[in-house]
């Protein structure tokens, strides 16, 4: 059964290169090697060659959502982007793993646009991803390298890439069925976002998040991210507020994403957390202005 | 199983179809398309004094257009310079990247981000998340040596890059052609052909909207342009009854933009009215210090017009204490349809506070006495009257957008609540209503 699991990924997967090229009909031309700045070179010493990543700092608009209209990001904020994204994301898995496990599930692209992405109803995309393979990260130009803080990193994007991230490790190999079970008379799908579906409703619940809600997949890498990117402070709160019953589902359900991470990866998600937190506290060390 | 196999097909099929259609057909397309960037590349490249453009953003180029300066280098580099103020100011050089890319044509993306090229284009907030809609990714209509055509990807406006073949000095180029759009700037005009007058057009940011044309045939129409160094380039050619119009040279003596290409053609603008240079100069101002009706103006101030963005907006100073003056100003607008626009405003953020300086908006006294923080509310110039730019007099009158009509203005701090401002001298009230402006 793993290997059918593995082999409709495979497929899935290029099903989605594959039909993204069809609806498109673009090619990107690369550009002549000659012509590679010294932060293309870092990339490629840096992203392309250790995880095959790569790093599209220049907008290709074909890329993103038609339906926005954005502007580019600049280049002195993608370096420290680069930077910071390498620090407190691709290293965290490496060091708490190894870099294998991290360029095996590691999404292959990761897009940065300048502007934010505006929906009509006063909200705004700051972080979109697509199947696995992409991660689009917005509003990179407001970013200051000189006064970037940890809690407006999570908020806007690393919270999410551990979330996506945490998706392609079930993708990957399912976790327990026992998981859904839990909660299974709570998940209600795209009703998640309703406004009686409050956050406070959904501790008592037993969930992490509003969002969580929505289905045993998207709950399973709330609980994971939210544990991992917000600190145990943050998470004791949750239990505090998610009261008896709320708190005993949620203790479950880490009790599991703890026991998948051990039996099917072969790490303690303790150790991954304390990894974030230690590298993340010595964000400032990091020389965000040059490569 | 079956249901699994059924799956894992799909995919497959999926793919392999893409794959087969590439290599039929992608071929000789792909090598063309390759010579056409490569080509477009060596060209915008090898202009070793840079471009000249005209750059339309909005849908329709409704706003008219702005001369840029671009200049492409081989390491994939470009600068940008613009004829205004932008994220930077006017004509300030902001360098990024740029590339080529294939999409059905052609395509130069200016795809890092670029404070002058970018300021068209990126969204400003979720009420306005297209920006001021201008492309920064231009479909390559031609390409020669002397002349590349782009077309913007999204909002499909034109813009044409002319060689600099002279080595024109950018700035240079730029200043005069702020210089040419602050010497013609009259709000309306006279259009004639071989001598006959046959409309009039109204100036709206950097169009005539509408130019309305009569004689042996009549109707409305919007022409848009931009400022050269001596005159306006049209966006596209105007053809009116089968004679061409395309560039105009401004003639200060009789205050024309005659056509000057293609050669030949008889045909001007004239300027009718004041220009944006006659409003300059100082005022006396009398007004009311309350919105009841009749009017008394029972005060009079002393205030200057004094140039703002050269062409479109003045100051208004001697309303504000000089302590306020010196951190904001009143802003009115040089207009095509009424000469002076007073609309309500920030004037500044107090420092400390977080107050919103405001020229507010206040209602006339009809329904009872209302304030709008509105900053499209305000009041037109009416019975405008002048014999030349030296004795102009005007009075501000409501400008129809607020429902329960525009009587004055309050000085107000603002931050959801409220604090007092004041007019200058006026013994701590902050009313200006009615206002009534005659030249000294
Ligand atoms: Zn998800």
């Amino acid at each position: 059964m793993k290997k059918i699991l593995l082999l409709l990924t495979a497929a899935l997967l290029l099903s989605v290169s594959c039909s993204e090229e069809q609806f498109s009909d673009s090619v990107f031309i690369d550009p002549d090697p000659a012509l590679k700045t010294a932060f293309d070179h870092w990339l490629d010493r840096n992203y392309v060659d250790p995880y095959n990543i790569a790093f599209k700092y220049k907008t290709e608009d074909i890329e993103s959502d038609m339906s926005f209209d954005l502007a580019p990001a600049s280049t002195d904020k993608a370096i420290a982007m680069a930077k910071l994204i390498k620090h407190l994301w691709m290293e965290v898995y490496d060091q708490t793993i190894n870099i294998a496990f991290t360029k095996r599930l590691i999404p292959k692209v990761i897009h940065l646009v300048g502007s934010p992405a505006y929906n009509t109803n006063n909200t705004m995309v700051l972080g979109t991803a697509e199947g696995g393979m992409k991660v689009t990260l917005y509003n990179i130009n407001s970013i200051d390298p000189l006064t970037v803080t940890l809690t407006q990193l999570t908020d806007r994007y690393l919270k999410t890439m551990y979330h996506e991230f945490a998706h392609i490790m079930h993708q990957t190999y399912e976790y327990p069925t026992e998981y859904a079970a839990i909660s299974n008379l709570d998940y209600v799908g795209n009703d998640w976002s309703v406004a009686s579906a409050t956050e406070a409703i959904a501790y008592e619940l037993g969930f992490v998040s509003r969002y969580a809600r929505s289905e045993p997949n998207e709950d399973f890498v709330e609980i994971l991210s939210i544990y991992v990117t917000r600190g145990q402070a943050n998470w004791d709160n949750i239990l505090a507020q998610a009261g008896e019953s709320g708190s005993a589902k949620l203790i479950q359900k880490l009790g599991l994403v703890k026991e998948y991470c051990v039996n099917v990866w072969g790490f303690e998600l303790d150790f991954l957390r304390s990894n974030f937190e230690s590298r993340a506290a010595t964000l400032h060390t990091l020389d965000l202005l040059n490569l | 199983m079956k249901k699994l196999i059924y799956i894992l097909l799909m995919p497959a099929l999926l793919f392999s179809c893409v794959k087969d259609e590439a290599d039929i057909f992608d071929k000789s397309a792909s090598e063309r398309m390759s010579e056409a960037i490569e080509n477009t590349m060596k060209i915008l490249t090898s202009s070793e004094y840079g471009w000249f453009g005209d750059y339309y953003p909005e849908a329709n180029h409704s706003k008219g257009g702005y001369a840029m300066f671009l200049k492409f280098y081989a390491d994939g580099t470009v600068d940008v310079m613009c004829e205004i103020a932008t994220n930077v100011p006017e004509r300030q050089t902001e360098t990024s990247s740029f590339g080529m890319t294939a999409d059905q044509g052609p395509v130069l993306s200016f795809n890092t981000y670029n404070k002058v090229m970018h300021y068209f284009s990126e969204p400003l907030s979720s009420s306005q998340a297209s920006g001021r809609a201008g492309d920064y990714e231009f479909i390559i209509m031609s390409a020669t040596p002397d002349k590349v055509v782009l077309k913007g990807k999204k909002r499909g406006n034109k813009m044409t890059l002319r060689r600099n073949v002279n080595n024109i000095d950018p700035e240079t180029y730029l200043t005069e052609c702020t210089a040419a759009a602050a010497a013609a700037a009259y709000s309306s005009f006279k259009f004639v052909v071989n001598d006959i007058e046959r409309g009039e057009a109204v100036v709206s940011d950097r169009t005539y909207t509408p130019l309305t044309y009569h004689g042996s045939s009549s109707g409305e129409t919007t022409i848009s342009y931009a400022y050269t160094p001596d005159g306006i380039r049209l966006y596209e050619p105007f053809v009116f009854e089968g004679i061409t119009m395309e560039r105009f040279v401004w003639n200060p003596a009789n205050r024309r933009h005659e056509c000057v290409e293609p050669a030949g053609v008889n045909a001007y603008f004239e300027a009718i009215g004041l220009s944006y240079l006659d409003f300059l100069g100082t005022y006396t101002m009398s007004y009311s210090t309350s919105n009841a009706i009749p009017i008394n103006r029972n005060r009079t101030a002393t205030v200057t017009f004094e140039p703002a963005i050269a062409g479109q907006t003045y100051y208004i100073k001697g309303i504000l204490t000089t302590a306020d003056e010196a951190l904001g100003n009143i802003v009115a607008r040089y207009s095509g349809r009424y000469g002076i626009e007073l609309l309500g405003q920030i004037i500044f953020v107090r420092a400390g506070t977080n107050y919103d300086f405001w020229w507010l908006p206040y209602s006339d006294p009809t329904d009872g006495n209302y304030v709008y923080l509105s900053t499209t509310t305000g009041m037109n110039a009416s019975d405008l009257t002048y014999t030349s730019g030296d004795d102009i007099s005007f009075t501000m009158i409501d400008n129809g957008v607020w429902s329960r009509g525009t009587a004055g203005f309050l000085l107000r701090n603002y931050n959801g609540s409220t604090s007092a401002g004041n007019v200058n001298g006026a013994d701590g009230q902050a009313f200006v209503f009615y206002p009534m402006f005659t030249k000294q």
